[in-house]
């Protein structure tokens, strides 16, 4: 089933003649489950793509999908309820909220959407994530890796439609950009989780089931691995 | 170093903002502080000139100086300068047998050190060029007119057979205090040689003298000898204060100019002055400076990554302090054009109505013109203290800025405070608000320290903003005391006031009839400033001489002023001032209101000198509730009336309390004294005679009165005086009490009994003519009530003008602040509104820590403004009224300008997707 949909993406910055096609025409679909990686060089539109995917920012031209709702065709207050329901947003630099612990950090989207916190879900996340003992620490008390889980539990916690992570692994070491995998593979078999990840790391992209290239704003190659 | 400059002036290019608010808080407060320093030299040099102008440029006068005395002082170093005016001849009035009756014509010769002393004004003509020329004064003129003697320039005078011609008319009016009031005088010059002097011992009163206003000629006469006096002034003021202690009753000082230079002006109104001056500039720095240092504060904390990187480069904390310091002394330019507008500025009001406004004040033409004096030490200072203040605002920020690490710059994220284990706060909030009310507690919790200068900021705004209403409103007060005035036109005497009332040209009346009372209170039932009143200007009269066996000879004996004022007009104040009318209505003793006295007045200080003094008391403390009243006599009584004989008729009465309390009045004739006990009656009050030795009281004399009135309830205590009420009349220790009309009884007399009116808008011309053409007897207070309130209007509008200009610090420095906080923030909103938050949602969350932030600053302000407030009603001697009204005004100014601000930071923030809010720093890929 497909769950993610763009059609005819593209992000344009400036006026001619000096207009920068960030994503050019882009039209691909995810089907539900999928683990998706996302290669490219530096300025390939890789980035901007995944925040168009997520709703973060509007496209010049084209249509976002997602369970087949049309994304962009809702007013701001919508797409922010959208977003904090369908997308799991993973950042390279965590983006963590200062002033709320760990707890409070993972269930950011909950609370901002007035709903009770699945407490349960929560305790399985913070075992699962190994924050159980950090659950009240504050992100500047938090090592690199730690900070990512928490990242990557905030965008867990309400189950969205699809998780985007930004070079999840970017600002870590070996050893925890590993950990890092292990937990979003991890996730994408237990609750089926549909995942686009950027990576610059070859190692980590062939652990996912398919493969888009990008290049000069533009999908050049989409390969299935798995 | 160069390239710390360079860095300085491209940060201060970069952050437009931000230098546009500094450069205006330094320029506006360089610009206020010339101002104040202009007017304030411009105000001296006028009463410098006024005093000149009035009394002659010198310091020491000696009057009929001798040869030798004359000769010292032309030896004498202190003495800069030795002017002398030679008396020549003088014309005398010849009495019906031959005897000199008075002097009114008289000529004498000035030298030019004296011509420079008294420097004349001419209204017509020039100067003596010779010993038969001269000057004749305006007041001489005037005088001469007395004696039917009219004389203009060109025309010729004889003074004892010497014709000398008129070539000048002279303004001055020190040149009259030169002779005896009543004497014209002629001055021409003295051949340029000082006069050799003559301490002349014969006066013209001692001698025959011939000649008279009708021509004849006495015989025998013998001429005056004429006198020389000399005026000196010396390099100082000390000096010539010396001197006149040197020569001791030989010399006589210029109080009026010395005292100038001695910065003694008058009594506690100087005081007030300089108290004023000094809480407008402290206003004016603390102002300047909240805002200068919020303003660097700000640009270190959004320049925290560019300084952190200059560290990690090599930058040693000693440039980073300088660089910091180097925007500082570059921004500190601004003072000089702001201190050059201050100047223009105030120069140009007063071209334009600096007259007109002394005029308003004195109610006199000033003599002299007022205009701006620039003066470079004052202008520099107000340069001085801008740049003053801008260096030490920017020094904290600098040494915060040398404290930035390479790493805190490069996480750019000072918010993370790793010594910190939990972030308490917002629970409370997140019942009522949900998760934008836990952050926005969590976030003010976290960031109490960058919410301080905005605390501090906008409880500073309320502070300045209300103790500038409140001094403006003292400053109001003590001016139209000052200028005095009554708030109504006209004061109806006589004629149908009925009818008058019902006019169109009528805009306000009310009728009021006054009793004079006595009343006689123990010490303890005094106020603390009636004692001081009484102590500083009743003790002694005029003259200097204590007051003695007076009616008013005593500190407990209150002059009682009771003013029946019209019910509705009454009623209507008493609730507009928020006071219950009950009390003061019910038909049992009604409950009278009190009036505080105010006004200005003369007083002898510690040295002897008169001191324009101005006053405002309550006569009673406040625990005085009750006063017994006794009419107030005109301070005699007819002994025969009390049963009383003696040679004399009448006796001078004194009254006091005994030591049980009661009211004794002591009648003295010059030989005999009674003593009588004042008692309650049901008829009004007795008297009754109390035996001088054996203390008995007796009933042999009583005497009752028509003025029935005994014990009166005191009620509330008002600054503000009813329509058509007057104060401050007393001769001692007074007070103005006012009941309804319809409390006066029926037959009781009154003092007084005035319709007070004033004329609808423009109508004034009319209503005079009407009272005139209708036979109205009446006291036309117009000019006096104008000034009045013009002088309100003026402080009105000064005081307004000044609140605003202080609110702009306040207002930039809270609305500079609170934006370029949250605007410091944007990567948070921006990670918020990625995960999922709403617009709604986001405002709630700010305005939520804006309120945090406001509601500590207002309490802090609150607290603040009271204590200025109290301050500064120590500084006037007045009594502190709460200015709720002016605390509430600011506050709600004060919320204005934060939601203003936190509006404009969000607008600014919403222009920036969410994406470029979270990469703005790192750039997306």
């Amino acid at each position: 089933m497909v769950i993610l949909r763009a059609e005819h993406l593209s992000r344009w910055y400036g006026e001619e003649p000096n207009v920068v096609r960030a994503v050019d025409d882009v039209s691909f679909s995810v089907e539900k489950g999928q683990m998706v990686a996302v290669v490219g060089a530096s300025g390939s539109g890789k980035s901007t793509l995944l925040h168009l995917l997520g709703g973060v920012d509007r496209p010049t031209a084209g249509q976002v999908f997602l369970e087949e709702q049309d994304v962009f065709a809702q007013n701001d207050d919508r797409l922010a309820i959208f977003r904090r329901r369908q997308v799991g947003l993973i950042y390279q630099f965590y983006n963590l909220i200062p002033v709320l612990n760990v707890r409070e950090n993972m269930t950011l989207p909950a609370l901002l959407d007035g709903r009770r916190v699945d407490e349960e879900r929560l305790e399985n996340l913070l075992e699962t994530l190994g924050l159980k003992a950090r659950e009240t620490h504050l992100p500047g008390q938090l090592s690199g890796g730690q900070q990512q889980r928490v990242s990557i539990g905030r965008a867990l916690m309400n189950a969205p439609a699809v998780i985007l992570a930004d070079e999840p692994t970017g600002n870590l070491d070996s050893r925890n950009s590993q950990e890092i995998v292990e937990l979003l593979k991890c996730s994408n078999r237990e609750y089926n989780q549909t995942m686009l990840i950027i990576t610059h790391d070859e190692s980590v992209a062939l652990q996912a089931d398919r493969i888009l290239t990008m290049e000069d704003g533009r999908i050049i190659r989409d390969e299935v691995i798995r | 170093m160069k390239i710390l400059w360079k860095l300085a002036i491209l940060r201060l290019r970069r952050n437009r903002t931000r230098t546009a608010v500094t450069v205006f808080g330094i320029a506006l407060s360089a610009a206020l502080l010339a101002a104040v320093a202009t007017l304030g030299v411009s105000a001296w040099d006028y009463m410098v000139r006024s005093a000149v102008f009035r009394t002659g440029d010198y310091y020491v006068s000696f009057e009929a100086a001798g040869e030798e005395l004359l000769e010292e002082l032309k030896e004498n170093e202190a003495v800069s300068r030795l002017g002398t005016l030679c008396c020549l001849d003088g014309e005398y009035m010849i009495d019906s047998l031959g005897q000199v009756s008075e002097q009114y014509l008289a000529v004498a010769a000035g030298d030019e050190a004296f011509y420079e002393s008294f420097a004349p004004v001419l209204t017509e003509g020039r100067m003596p060029e010779n010993s038969s020329e001269v000057l004749l004064t305006e007041m001489s003129a005037s005088n001469l007119e007395f004696y039917d003697l009219a004389y203009s320039v060109g025309e010729e005078v004889e003074v004892q057979g010497i014709s000398y011609t008129i070539v000048g008319i002279v303004e001055n009016e020190s040149y009259d205090d030169l002779y005896e009031a009543g004497v014209s005088a002629l001055f021409t010059v003295a051949n340029g040689e000082t006069c050799e002097g003559n301490a002349a011992e014969e006066t013209a009163d001692e001698s025959s003298i011939r000649g008279d206003v009708s021509g004849e000629e006495a015989a025998d006469a013998e001429m005056p000898v004429p006198a020389c006096n000399a005026y000196v002034k010396t390099a100082s003021s000390a000096a010539a204060v010396a001197l006149a202690e040197e020569y001791g009753e030989e010399a006589e000082q210029n109080e009026t100019l010395l005292s100038l230079y001695g910065i003694r002006v008058a009594g506690n109104v100087r005081s007030r002055i300089l108290g004023v001056c000094a809480v407008l500039i402290l206003l004016l720095v603390v102002s300047s400076a909240l805002l200068i240092h919020n303003s660097f504060a700000l640009s270190v904390t959004q320049q925290t990554k560019e300084l952190g990187l200059l560290v990690g480069i090599g930058a040693t904390r000693r440039q980073i302090r300088r660089l910091v310091r180097a925007e500082g002394l570059a921004l500190c330019l601004a003072a000089i054009p702001g201190v050059l507008l201050g100047y223009g500025i105030v120069a140009l009001a007063v071209r334009l109505r600096g007259d007109w406004l002394l005029q308003l004040v004195s109610g006199t033409e000033p003599v002299v013109s007022f205009h701006a004096v620039p003066n470079l030490p004052a202008l520099g200072a107000a340069v001085g203290i801008a740049a003053l203040t801008v260096w030490f605002s920017s020094l904290r920020p600098a040494q915060r800025a040398a404290r930035i690490s390479p790493m805190e710059a490069i996480r750019q994220n000072d918010l993370y405070r790793s010594d910190c284990k939990t972030v308490k706060g917002g629970r409370r909030l997140a019942h009522f608000l949900g998760m934008p009310g836990l952050l926005a507690g969590k976030y003010y919790h976290v960031s109490r320290g960058k919410y301080r200068p905005v605390v501090v900021a906008l409880a500073m705004s309320l502070t300045v903003f209300v103790s500038a209403a409140v001094l403006a409103g003292q400053i109001q007060a003590s001016v139209t005391d000052y200028v005095g005035g009554e708030d109504y036109d006209f004061e109806i005497l006589e004629g149908d006031m009925g009818t008058l009332r019902s006019q169109p040209t009528v805009a306000q009346a009310a009728y009021v009839q006054v009793q004079r009372y006595l009343t006689v209170l123990p010490e303890e039932a005094l106020s603390e400033e009636g004692r001081t009143y009484f102590e500083e200007m009743v003790a002694y009269n005029l003259n200097g001489d204590p007051l003695n066996d007076s009616l008013y000879g005593t500190e407990n004996t209150v002059e009682v002023s009771l003013c029946f004022l019209e019910d509705a007009v009454f009623r209507s104040y008493l609730e507009e001032q928020g006071i219950d009318p009950e009390p003061y209505f019910q038909e049992e003793n009604p409950t009278a209101l009190i009036c505080s006295n105010a006004g200005t007045g003369y007083a002898v200080n510690a040295s002897g000198e008169y001191e324009l003094q101005y006053y405002n008391y309550f006569a009673f403390n406040e625990d005085t509730t009750e006063i017994s009243l006794y009419p107030a006599g005109g301070g005699e009584i007819w002994l025969a009336d009390f049963g009383l004989e003696a040679e004399e008729e009448f006796a001078s009465v004194l009254y006091s309390l005994n030591e049980e309390g009661e009211t004794v009045m002591t009648a003295c004739t010059s030989e005999e004294t009674w003593k009588f006990v004042l008692r309650q009656t049901e008829e009004g009050i007795a008297y009754y005679l109390k035996d001088p030795e054996s203390g008995e009281i007796s009933s042999a004399a009583s005497y009752t009165q028509m003025q029935s009135r005994t014990t009166l309830l005191l009620g509330e205590r008002v600054s503000e005086v009813p329509f058509g009420v007057s104060t401050g009349d007393a001769a001692g220790l007074g007070c103005t009490l006012v009941l309804p009309l319809s409390a006066l009884g029926e037959g009781e007399g009154a003092a007084t009994s005035t319709l007070c009116v004033t004329a609808a808008s423009g109508r004034r011309t009319s209503l005079r003519a009407y009272l005139n053409a209708n036979g109205y007897e009446y006291n036309d207070n117009t000019e006096s009530a104008d000034r009045s309130r013009t002088v309100q209007a003026v402080c009105t509008v000064c005081a307004a003008g000044f609140m605003l200009l202080l609110s702009l610090f306040a207002v930039a420095n809270v609305f500079h602040t609170i934006s370029a906080n949250l605007t410091l923030r944007r990567r948070d909103f921006g990670v918020l509104t990625s995960l999922g938050m709403q617009r709604g949602q986001l405002h709630r969350m700010v305005l939520t820590e804006c309120l945090l932030c406001g509601g500590r600053a207002l309490l802090a302000g609150i607290l603040l403004a009271l204590a200025a407030a109290w301050l500064i009603a120590r500084l006037f001697g007045t009594e502190l009224i709460y200015p709720w009204r002016w605390i509430m005004a600011g506050a709600a100014v004060d919320v204005v300008v934060v939601l203003l601000s936190m509006l404009y930071a969000l607008a600014g923030l919403h222009r920036f997707s969410p994406m470029e809010a979270i990469f703005g720093e790192y750039g997306a890929e």
